[in-house]
């Protein structure tokens, strides 16, 4: 049972800690790395329910013996070790939180892959009528004068431009969208967005899962613009930003994420113009280990008392 | 808005290149299909559009002439509007390069930037 108190509380700190890594100052410094690290923290937020499970679960089950000879222990002293006592309500609830947890959450998210994937297809048919290839910048251009430049992810992935923000962007700014608009497709960004989300609408209750999301787009914004600033000056992709919001008429979308949404924008502008040093060697060091030990650490916890019990080799004989 | 069919795009494509009305004959003459349509079919087609207010018609001698009603820029521009508004979830469906802001802040950002190029400009 102690593995399972454990795991609890790890739980518990994880949904509580969580999502105060939205005030810390370095991710904007590393947006990559800070992208990777909410991933982590998503994933053990779902993973230590469903090891908790186990915890109860296995001690009780036929695997016991499996495990016992795989790791030369027998499977009484595996039992003790997880503190099960032969009671039958343990096991069934147990299965009940791990399978739960595994099926709502595969559930979730192959729901919004599917539906992700459905609107892309839908949204390049109707591209593919208004826009034309335009192999030597290898974009699709829509002949329309409302400035706009976006992409549109998945396996036949494009980048969308419009005639009008061709004709008012620098050739320099051009390169800088470009560029920051592959690099979403390269980075495969729309795969953790819908990853974070897919949690998000999972559990609605869980507000880590909603502090993920929010903050996954905007870090995705300012790791395509550092992949932007390796090919052109940082002022230039400043510039690009600026000129299309001003040409751009507030619509539908910024009434209803304007706040949000001009807080990032302002933030990318401001980084991009008063750049600070990406995190040092050692701190991202540190952040690594962090991102292993959120997704290893409950690992371990789950299995301890298998191995605690294989390095004693007892065999706790009762009689 | 919802986007053209195969034919009504094709048939679309030629009153815009044409720039000038055209009778049914006319589109028959320079639609490039794989095999030859019927004069009944275009006429029931350009009959569609104009029931769907994409084009407007005048009855010239004997025969309807027809021409857009939009150019092709606007139509496009309505087209994407409408693919935008309703792309679904931000970062799973499409990436904008910008958002939409507020005008007072954009205004800031524009003197910030313009601040930064004079600077950069004239180095001290």
């Amino acid at each position: 049972m102690t593995a399972t108190w454990i795991l609890g509380a790890a739980g518990v700190a994880l949904l509580l800690l969580g999502p105060r890594l939205r005030h810390a100052g370095w991710v904007e410094r590393s947006p990559k790395l800070a992208i990777g690290l909410w991933q982590a923290l998503c994933l053990s937020a779902v993973a230590v329910p469903v090891l908790m499970g186990l915890t109860l679960l296995v001690p009780a089950t036929v695997w016991v013996t499996d495990i016992a000879g795989w790791v030369h222990a027998c499977a009484q002293s595996i039992q003790d070790a997880y503190g099960f006592h032969g009671d039958s309500l343990e096991p069934a609830i147990g299965l009940l939180i791990s399978a739960a947890t595994v099926a709502w959450t595969v559930g979730w998210v192959t729901v919004e892959a599917i539906g992700a994937h459905r609107d892309r297809r839908r949204v390049r048919d109707s591209l593919a009528l208004i826009s034309a290839a335009d192999p030597r910048l290898g974009v699709h251009v829509v002949q329309a004068a409302a400035p706009a430049a976006f992409c549109v992810p998945g396996r036949s992935a494009q980048v969308v431009i419009t005639s009008g923000a061709l004709e008012v962007l620098t050739p320099a700014e051009l390169a800088g969208v470009l560029a920051h608009e592959r690099a979403h497709l390269n980075a495969r960004h729309h795969i953790a967005v819908v990853l974070s989300q897919s949690l998000q609408r999972a559990f609605p209750h869980v507000g880590l899962f909603a502090t993920a999301t929010a903050q996954t787009r905007r870090l995705i914004e300012m790791a395509a613009d550092d992949s932007a600033v390796q090919r052109v000056d940082r002022l230039s992709v400043a510039s690009a930003i600026v000129r299309l919001a001003s040409m751009q008429a507030p619509g539908a979308a910024f009434a209803m994420a304007g706040g949000a949404a001009t807080h990032a924008t302002t933030a990318r502008v401001g980084r991009l113009l008063a750049p600070a040093l990406p995190l040092e060697r050692g701190r991202q060091g540190m952040v690594l280990v962090g991102v292993a030990a959120l997704v290893g650490v409950p690992l371990l916890v789950t299995v301890a008392p298998t191995v605690v019990a294989a390095l004693n080799h007892l065999c706790a004989v009762s009689f | 808005m919802r986007p053209f069919g195969d034919l009504e795009a094709a048939i679309m494509q030629v009153l815009w290149d044409r720039g000038e009305p055209a009778t049914v004959r006319d589109v028959l003459g320079s639609l490039q299909t794989p095999k030859t349509l019927a004069y009944t079919t275009v006429m029931t087609v350009l009959d569609n559009l104009h029931r769907k207010n994409e084009v407007t018609r005048e009855m010239h001698g004997r025969a309807w002439s027809y021409r857009p009603l939009r150019s092709r820029a606007e139509h496009s521009a309505a087209l994407l509007q409408g693919v935008l508004q309703d792309a679904g979830d931000p970062g799973a469906v499409l990436m904008h390069f910008v958002a939409d802001l507020d005008p007072a802040v954009v205004t800031q950002l524009q003197q910030a930037v313009r601040a930064a190029q004079t600077e950069k400009d004239t180095p001290a």
